[in-house]
């Protein structure tokens, strides 16, 4: 299994599995689907699957979904297919600001250790491991910077930055 | 001028330590060039035809005379003892070595400076009018909401990797010096009918391959809702931006594919959810911006007879008055600008010891405080009318009072072949040969107002395309040619200048300048400036003479 990195330092083991849309879906293992594949079988998935997660493509315009579209969601993907393609930021804000999702929301894709303080701003608390972020650096890394002038998902502008730990 | 709070040194001084990280961490081998590329970008430092080049932010073009003398220092210590400040008001060092940059990075954190943000497809540094604070024709000071801008700019963490690089003026006066309609945002700060601070939102415009007059989207907007209407722009622009094509990728393509009534749709859309949000500004945000610029301290005793004798007796004096000072809020004061543009320099170079020698004048004839112009001059804001005399002094011997501001040899122009990658073609080079040539002619003529821009590519760093007279290198099998173009301007009356006609060679470039403003010269009725006649007159008369 690959390693994900947690807001909190720590790396774990991870437990999702992302399932193709016509992949079956196993029992007592969280799976992560197509949003598409979500909105047509959310009931019968929940039903099926120790917990589901949605992964979203960065092009997706979240307000054009209905309000309730992520409940019962356990984990929202969010991906970043080039590290220099910021769009998924917005789409992090829109969820935790504008539709009060508060499951976990994980940075998917090329993640770099140098885009981890930005990405903790916009609500991100889950991240594939980035490449060559050795355990040891991950500690000085999610501590980079003390301070923001933002108010964001994870705190007030002008305060010492919200979830760094 | 704004001086640093805990928390913006803390800032700093952290983004200091990354980057020494980041460097070690590149220089042994960990980061490949790919990953330590925008790493660096974030932090102004570029690679260039001979070396690194560190574009360092002088956040709206304000310095303190500490501050000029530190990148004086820096310019001596770590480069060749001269820096080139930029029309986007930042200082750029040519020839730092890649290694030490984290140092010089650091030195800078001591004076309350940085590079960040000053390069990336990021919110670069803002930008404003030279003078705001003391033009006589300035609406109100722009500086404080300058300063808002800077900070929820700055480690914006939603907008560090936009579609590209994000630049934002801003101008309070009819005559807009700060060139904010070829700016990604350019907000126009004026009072509403009931003497309230508003702005009005102009977006898309842009230099570089296709340049392009920004459009009005939104008028007179209230001042709290200042930072979350910016958000809802730009979270429009990082969403919807293109990405397939870095050509196409500034936001001016977008406001232009998508419409710009559109687009002030999808941006009100946005800002239906932001409006009222934790970005608004309230009033003692407002008075708190606006007491980090404090009124200096005016003497109301200022006797300005003894400046009407000096003109008397000094006709290079009277003549450095005359083009060189712009009209102050304050009786007795005259705002200086220093010429940049001596004959045989390159346009926006300065020395270390120049300097530290205008650092030490600030101190002691105003208020300690620079400005750096759009037009890559400097400015002393504050200079009593009695001391100009001895002020003129100090900079004719330092060679920085060449009398030539807004004339034929105030011209702006981009590094070119001289130290750039992607150039086409000289034009520091045709720059020297132009300021030769006119020196005299620009007197002579009484050519003023005028604005000549030269870029050695069309990626238009030289802003050849809002030059009353613009200057673009071209590359034709393998030689270097110039395309003219005319009735360019970045003022109010914002337009792109229009093509001449064939590009011309190195051998005719200048003499085609001179054909031009002999054409001007002939035709202009009274007063009028070169853009006035060439509206008037149009194209043919000045292609007929050049290509006679
Ligand atoms: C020496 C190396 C330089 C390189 C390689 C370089 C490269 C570029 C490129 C590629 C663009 C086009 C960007 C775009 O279209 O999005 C550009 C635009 C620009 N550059 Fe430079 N540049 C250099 C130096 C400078 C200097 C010294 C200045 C200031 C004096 C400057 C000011 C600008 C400005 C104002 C623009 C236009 C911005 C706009 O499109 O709105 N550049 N530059
Ligand atoms: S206009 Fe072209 S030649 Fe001049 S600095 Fe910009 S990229 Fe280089």
């Amino acid at each position: 299994m690959p390693d994900v990195l947690n807001p909190d330092g720590r790396i774990s083991n991870d437990p999702w599995l992302t399932l193709d849309d016509d992949q079956s879906v196993p029992s007592a293992t969280p799976v992560i689907v197509s949003l598409a594949r979500w909105q047509a079988q959310r009931d019968a998935l929940l039903g099926q699957a120790e917990a589901v997660g949605v992964l979203i493509e960065n092009t997706e315009n979240l307000d054009a979904l209905p309000r309730d579209t992520f409940d019962g969601a356990g984990l929202i993907a969010l991906q970043f297919p080039a590290f220099t393609d910021g769009r998924a930021y917005s789409q992090a804000r829109v969820l935790r600001e504008r539709l009060g999702y508060s499951g976990t929301l994980r940075a998917c894709g090329e993640v770099l250790h140098d885009q981890l303080f930005y990405m903790l701003r916009c609500g991100f608390d889950s991240f594939e491991m980035p490449a060559n972020l050795k355990p040891e650096q991950v500690e000085h890394v999610l501590r980079t910077f003390s301070v923001a002038y933002q108010p964001t998902a994870s705190g007030p502008r002008l305060q010492r930055a919200g979830s760094l730990g | 001028m704004y001086k640093y709070s805990e928390l913006d040194q803390t800032l700093v001084n952290e983004r200091v330590e990354q980057f020494r990280d980041q460097t070690r961490r590149f220089l042994d081998g960990e980061l490949s060039e790919a990953q330590y590329l925008p790493l660096r970008l974030q932090n102004g430092l570029y690679i260039q035809r001979f070396a690194p080049m560190l574009r360092i932010a002088i956040p709206y073009g304000t310095l303190s005379s500490n501050q000029l003398r530190k990148l004086g220092d820096i310019a001596q210590r770590y480069d060749k003892g001269y820096g080139h400040f930029t029309t986007r008001t930042n200082l750029q060092l040519n020839w730092p070595k890649l290694e030490e940059v984290p140092e010089i990075l650091a030195e800078l954190a001591t004076v309350q400076m940085h590079a960040i943000q000053t390069s990336g497809n990021c919110i670069r540094n803002t930008t404003t009018d030279a003078l705001a604070g003391v033009a006589a024709d300035e609406i109100e000071d722009p500086r404080p909401w300058c300063e808002i801008i800077r900070q929820w700019s700055t480690f914006h963490p939603e907008f560090a990797f936009l579609p590209r690089k994000f630049k934002i003026a801003v101008s309070s006066t009819a005559k807009d010096r700060a060139a904010t309609r070829v700016h990604d945002i350019g907000l126009h700060l004026r009072h509403d009918a009931q003497g309230e601070p508003c702005f009005d939102v102009i977006v898309g415009g842009g230099l570089g391959r296709t340049p392009i007059i920004g459009e009005l989207i939104r008028e007179a907007l209230p001042w709290p809702h200042m930072l979350s209407y910016l958000e809802a722009v730009l979270r429009v622009y990082n969403r919807l931006g293109r990405r397939d094509n870095k050509y196409k990728a500034r936001i001016k393509i977008l406001v232009k594919e998508t419409g710009a009534e559109r687009f002030a749709e999808l941006v009100e859309q946005e800002w239906a959810y932001l409006k009222d949000g934790d970005l608004t500004l309230n009033q003692a945000q407002r008075d708190e911006a606006i007491s980090w610029f404090p009124l200096p301290r005016y003497s109301t005793d200022v006797d300005s007879a003894a400046l009407e004798q000096a003109k008397q007796e000094d006709a290079r004096f009277a003549l450095w008055c005359r083009n060189n000072l712009r009209a102050h809020k304050q009786p007795g004061y005259q705002a200086v600008i220093i010429s940049l543009k001596a004959p045989g320099e390159v346009p926006g170079d300065c020395s270390s010891e120049q300097m530290a020698a205008v650092a030490d004048l600030a101190d002691a004839h105003s208020f300690g405080e620079i400005r750096v112009m759009h037009e890559q001059n400097l400015v002393l804001t504050d200079v009593r009318e009695d001391a100009l005399y001895e002020v003129w002094k100090r900079l004719d011997a330092l060679d920085l009072a060449t009398p030539n501001i807004d004339k034929v040899t105030d011209l702006i122009c981009c590094p070119g072949l001289d130290f750039c990658a992607l150039a086409n073609a000289g034009s520091i080079g045709v720059a020297l040969e132009l300021n030769e040539r006119f020196e005299t002619l620009d007197e002579l003529y009484d050519f003023r107002d005028l604005r000549l821009n030269m870029s050695g590519c069309m990626n238009g760093c030289g802003h050849h395309s809002v030059g009353n007279i613009g200057v673009l290198g071209v590359d034709k099998k393998g030689e270097e040619w110039y395309q003219l173009t005319l009735g360019g301007s970045s003022r109010n009356d914002a337009r792109l200048g229009d093509r001449l006609g064939a590009a011309v060679s190195r051998d005719g470039v200048v003499d085609a300048v001179m054909k031009i403003l002999e054409v001007y010269v002939d035709q202009r009725q009274g007063e009028e400036n070169f853009m006035d006649t060439y509206l008037r007159v149009g194209l043919q008369p000045f292609k007929e003479a050049v290509y006679a």
